[in-house]
């Protein structure tokens, strides 16, 4: 849903750095502090929770936040807050699995519908067209019901769904790149071709990729969360966030921190992802 | 003059519903590709969903039972023999639930309508309180302030929105009893749900186009006549900005079905997302297929509509004899929004 | 219940009831008039909504095996005997009187003349052929139900209201088994119908006090009162029709959505009571009604011939590292019972092996030390290179929180439990195929041959067992000639499964429901199922 929000106005993307954008856009810098925090949490949880976010004090179960324990803890004692700060590498992992997925998958199809062009670009894009006619979640939740449950597996389907996006932009831009390329292309024949075609289309296409790519980073998190919540990705006691949010619910009357925490964890960074993402593109508001 | 565009009209009705057969059908194979992927045995989901343990393994049962879903043989011919049935409106039968997979759908169907309507009302609503005034505010601040809610809005999980709406709204405040399906109040808290990442996207859309569409001089010209023209203003506004969104209804429509299996597994409603969700749970395929297929058709359904009625609603638009449809087309429509129109012949 | 109330049932009763491979189970046999406050005098009226926590998927009595069907079932079907819920002594229900052969291979039945089915049809001897040729002709549909006929040859009807039951072998269990929820008496015209539109709710008659009106999969069943109901069962308390117009079995799954609701009012009764809420249900004045299933406890199906689990000193490590008090204070209602033998404290024939149970995780070190299995780097222990990682498949929906905390108690030893959430297909697959290391199991049934279900190597060996003398205990004691001689023989098999620690022991299983102090003389019926007959609601 959130890959429409901001669509692609990718051509004139441009990434604009400097000192004064941080005073023009507050939001941007907070999206990309929420986003570094958890990126670092991904890669050394150990400096931003002490405690063990698997093993947990069986006594100490179901506490409310306090200082030993920022988001309280669960009904086997475990920190909550440790659990969500050691989620995020599982989290973010499959979420980057699931956007390398259908950036690949998506790419390549796009790059050798866009390069072939005729019947097989035809083919390519109605298989695209009708995959876009089939709701993203509803995709990903049949290739889990083939592929069976696991966050390997939900990362898969999560990607699956987004290979059409994918396909759609990076065909848009060979076809873009081929009309003005087709210089030194008209020189070369065949897979050499291909290679002069692929060289210029990937540095070109990157700026619109890198966006949609953002986006779908900020979707890929809900939609894998989603699944997880439902029950068919993360394996106990892997403390991912929508499994977490999951694990939660049936104690909605005692233990309201238990949902609350990391469920607000999803909405920042799906809120930052997409934050940095209308910025990728460049649009203005 | 006439019946020469009513004789275009209907030939590219035709190619319109043929094109979506071919989608249909393009669905199905997908979805037959994906789903026979399947590491595990259907044959033992059937024995497992109708409770056979395993001190009961009755070899020739599950041979009749592999007979009976033709699962003994070939998975081309299983595909060929599937879709055949496909076409008479048979989907096989549930796994679990030894039921018809079209009755289920049937029977589900009426009550995700129900859900997603009101929904989509909902998020119509909200998505015009929030672009309307964006768009009509001279304080950049609200209008920055207001263009921010969208993007909150979809950024939060449904299933949390869900759980945390029950949790006050009927758990705490005792408003609404959640269990009574046939109660107003325990329609609306899912239908919200449901609705918040909608409205969003539907503001979003909605702003965008109003605002492009302020910013064109002959809106300048009326608003320099006076107050008074502000309704006109607001009303022929509003109008060339329904027309993008018009365009996005099948994507639309889609995500409310997708995100209606969250909401009816969250509050335990009866209808299409909770049954996808616990024929998922119990790989089972069958009910899986068919509800992609609901999707693909209902999609295949809206935009055919959508492209009928589009001319009516903007008189620059007319289909012209021999025009290749644009087919489904949602990415286009979904992610840029001028470049969604159907093609077509500006007079 | 102790032991001696099951002895004078002993000799006609105990037979096979009730499997799932899930939490909770039912049984026949133990059972107990259950709660309700005695306060006022019944009134006739009301319908209430009951919280069940799993999806019933088949409501035909015959054909389910889930909890949640069979008390569903229990409402709109009567059964051909009753067993008395303290002593097990079977008694006339349907049928008002019969005799045995002295080889209980033929059974003579005088039925009931005034007993009708929901559908008009009356019950007759005619009817109850049709009603076991029905059984038998479901096979493996009707996973319990199927088995406690194994060897029927055969009904006669020898008048309007008499018939002989015939089997090749001796079925001494034959009557108790008559008494349970699963071989429930349907009319004549439901098995014509397709099974798999019976376990939908369609067509399905019964002759008892409520009617089925409506079964919504995954959502709702909807019974209500039948008028002109004049034959309950002599366990009842009251005569003529139930009380309750109507009854909603309203499927929640969030246990916090189930709780919510009974506080909330929408909901009158919930089953599978969330630990974590109860202090507020007992707060709020709610009655609880629990009871504990026979059978075997809630244990681990082992995989005895899966690589790291086939040295017993690792199985014995596991049961060791494994601190079921901890788990129970942490997880389940007080009432529950920790494990003292492989078979709950309310089966026949059980005796207290609790010597052979304890939590010692310094022996258990000891154990895996012995067995080879160094602690690795990270506390893991290797041997050969290899982690001593051991899967639990858990092909339940719902959260494993139990499997969880084992996870953290065998981490302590070194041992790396990983949880694997499948389907329920998916596990049976693993159990077939023995890619498993343990599966979470219970096997509720009110008699020590609960044994049979898995613990044998013939047949399809779930445990993956070598033949062992294991095998031979259990063969006696099918073949005991007196309750002495059987009794020894499950006890001698029962020590074996403990001291080989063929399986992981936790638990004995239990049925926990919460219900609204307005509902009234809600009772268990023999083998745990609810039984609203002669409940009332106050309000």
């Amino acid at each position: 849903m959130t890959a429409v929000l901001t669509g692609p106005g990718y051509a004139g993307s441009r990434l604009r750095t400097g000192a004064l954008d941080v005073v023009r856009r507050p939001g941007l810098v907070l999206a990309l502090v929420v986003l570094v925090v958890v990126i670092s949490w991904a890669f050394v949880p150990g400096l931003f929770a002490h405690q063990d976010p698997i093993t947990g004090v069986p006594a100490d179960r179901l506490q409310g936040p306090s200082a030993a324990h920022l988001f309280g803890t669960d009904h086997l004692g475990r920190d909550t807050f440790s659990r969500v700060v050691h989620g995020a590498s599982l989290t973010l992992r499959a979420t980057l699995l699931a956007v390398l997925v259908g950036l690949a998958a998506g790419g390549l199809l796009g790059l050798v519908a866009g390069f072939v062009g005729g019947r097989l670009d035809a083919v390519v894009m109605r298989v695209v067209d009708v995959m876009l006619a089939i709701p993203g979640l509803l995709l990903s939740l049949a290739v889990v019901t083939a592929l069976g449950f696991g966050t390997l597996q939900v990362a898969i389907a999560v990607g699956v769904s987004s290979v059409a996006a994918f396909a759609r932009v990076m065909r848009a831009e060979t076809l873009r790149v081929r009309a003005q390329t087709f210089v030194e292309a008209a020189h070369s024949v065949g897979s050499r071709r291909f290679y002069v075609l692929a060289a210029h289309v990937l540095p070109n296409a990157s700026g619109p990729v890198l966006a949609l790519s953002a986006l779908e980073f900020g979707s890929a998190i809900l939609s894998i969360s989603s699944l997880s919540f439902l029950g068919f990705g993360a394996q106990p006691p892997a403390p991912e966030w929508g499994a977490l949010v999951s694990d939660g619910r049936d104690y909605l009357g005692t233990a309201w921190w238990l949902t609350t925490f990391p469920g607000l964890t999803v909405a920042l960074v799906v809120l930052a992802a997409n934050r940095l993402a209308r910025h990728l593109e460049g649009t203005r508001e | 003059m006439r019946s020469r565009r009513d004789r275009g009209l209907t030939g590219y009705v035709l190619r319109r519903l043929l094109q979506g057969v071919g989608v249909l059908w393009a669905a199905y194979t997908i979805a037959f590709v994906v789903l026979y992927l399947l590491p595990s045995d259907p044959v033992r989901i059937m024995l497992a969903g109708s409770g056979t343990e395993f001190a009961n393994p009755d070899p020739a049962a599950v041979a009749a039972l592999e007979a009976q879903y033709g699962f003994d043989k070939p998975v081309i011919v299983q595909y060929v023999t599937s879709l055949g049935r496909a076409l008479t409106g048979d989907l096989g039968t549930s796994i679990q639930r030894s039921d018809e997979v079209t009755s289920m759908l049937a029977a589900a169907l009426g009550h995700t309508a129900v859900l997603g309507g009101v929904a989509f009302g909902l998020a119509l609503v909200g998505g015009l309180l929030l672009a309307i005034p964006a768009a009509f505010t001279r304080r950049p601040s609200v209008r920055q302030t207001l263009l921010g809610v969208p993007s909150v809005a979809v950024s939060v999980p449904t299933f949390w929105t869900g759980l945390l709406l029950t949790q006050v709204v009927s758990f705490q405040l005792g408003w609404v009893d959640v269990f009574d399906q046939h109660s107003v109040g325990a329609l609306l808290l899912p239908a919200v749900t449901l609705a918040i990442p909608t409205s969003a996207y539907i503001a979003q859309v909605l702003s965008k186009s109003l605002l492009s569409t302020l910013r064109e001089p002959y809106t300048e010209v009326i608003r320099s006549h006076g107050a008074s023209e502000a309704r006109i203003v607001l009303v022929s506004a509003l109008r060339n900005a329904s027309l993008p969104l018009l365009t996005m209804i099948g994507v639309i429509v889609g995500n409310l079905l997708a995100g209606s299996v969250v909401v009816e597994a969250v509050f335990a409603r009866d209808g299409i997302g909770n049954m996808t969700f616990q024929a998922v749970a119990a790989q089972d395929i069958p009910v899986v297929m068919g509800v992609v297929l609901l999707a693909a058709a209902i999609f295949v359904v809206i935009s055919i509509a959508v492209d009928l009625v589009y001319p009516l609603l903007d008189p620059r638009v007319m289909i012209r004899e021999g025009d290749t449809p644009p087919a489904a087309a949602p990415i286009e429509v979904a992610a840029d929004v001028t470049a969604a129109e159907p093609e077509v012949v500006r007079p | 219940m102790s032991l001696h109330r099951f002895r004078a049932a002993s000799r006609l009763a105990l037979a096979a009831v009730a499997v799932t491979l899930g939490v909770a189970a039912c049984s026949s046999g133990a059972a107990a008039p259950a709660a309700g406050g005695a306060a006022g005098t019944p009134r006739a009226g009301g319908a209430i909504t009951f919280g069940i926590s799993q999806d019933p998927i088949c409501v035909d009595p015959n054909q389910t095996d889930l909890t949640a069907s069979r008390d569903i079932g229990r409402q709109f079907a009567d059964s051909v005997v009753d067993a008395d819920p303290k002593t097990g002594e079977i008694k006339p229900w349907l049928a008002a009187a019969w005799e045995v052969n002295p080889n209980a291979t033929e059974f003579r039945f005088t039925f009931r003349s005034d007993v009708t089915f929901s559908n008009g049809e009356k019950f007759d001897a005619a009817a109850f052929k049709t009603f076991l040729d029905g059984i038998q002709a479901l096979g493996g549909k009707a996973v319990n139900a199927s088995t406690y006929i194994a060897t029927y040859q055969g009904t006669t009807v020898t008048g309007a209201n008499t018939a002989t039951v015939t089997f090749g072998q001796p079925n001494a269990s034959f009557l108790q088994a008559l008494s349970t929820v699963n071989m429930g008496v349907l009319a004549p015209a439901t098995y014509r119908t397709d099974p798999a539109q019976r376990c939908l709710g369609r067509d399905l008659y019964g002759s008892g006090p409520f009617t089925l009106d409506q079964f919504t999969p995954a959502q709702q069943v909807v019974l209500s009162k039948r008028t002109g109901y004049a034959w309950p069962s002599p366990n009842t308390r009251h005569t003529g029709d139930a009380y309750l117009d109507k009854i909603t079995f309203r499927v929640v799954t969030e246990a916090g959505q189930r709780t919510g609701g009974l506080r909330s009012g929408s909901l009158d009764a919930i089953n599978n009571i969330p630990v974590q809420d109860q202090p507020a249900i007992d707060k709020a004045g709610y009655q609880l009604l629990v009871s504990n299933n026979p059978g075997t406890v809630s244990e681990y199906l082992t995989n005895n011939s899966s690589p790291n689990l086939s040295d017993v000193r690792v199985r014995e490590a596991v049961q060791l590292g494994i601190d079921n008090q901890q788990v129970k204070d942490t997880l389940l209602l007080p009432s529950y019972n920790l494990a003292t033998s492989i078979l709950s404290s309310t089966t026949p024939l059980y005796q207290d092996h609790s010597d052979a149970l304890r939590h010692d995780p310094a022996r258990a070190a000891q154990l895996l030390d012995e067995a080879g299995w160094v602690p690795g780097p990270d506390g893991i222990r290797v041997k050969d290179g290899k982690k001593l990682t051991l899967t639990v498949v858990n092909g339940q929906a719902g959260a494993p929180t139990q499997d969880e905390l084992r996870a953290q108690q065998l981490r302590a030893i070194g041992v790396d439990l990983q949880i694997k959430i499948v389907s329920r297909a998916e596990m049976l697959g693993a159990l077939g195929t023995g890619d498993y290391d343990f599966i979470p199991y219970g096997f509720t049934r009110a008699d020590a041959a609960a044994l049979n279900m898995h613990f044998r190597s013939s047949g399809s060996n779930p445990l993956h067992l070598k033949p062992s003398e294991l095998d031979t205990y259990l063969a006696s004691a099918d073949a005991a000639a007196d309750t002495n001689a059987r009794k020894t023989a499950v006890d001698q098999a029962v020590r074996y499964i403990l001291d080989n620690h063929v399986v992981i022991v936790f638990t004995e299983q239990q049925v926990a429901h919460a219900v609204s102090p307005k509902l009234h003389d809600v009772a268990f019926a023999p083998g745990v199922q609810l039984y609203f007959y002669d409940a009332w609601s106050g309000a």
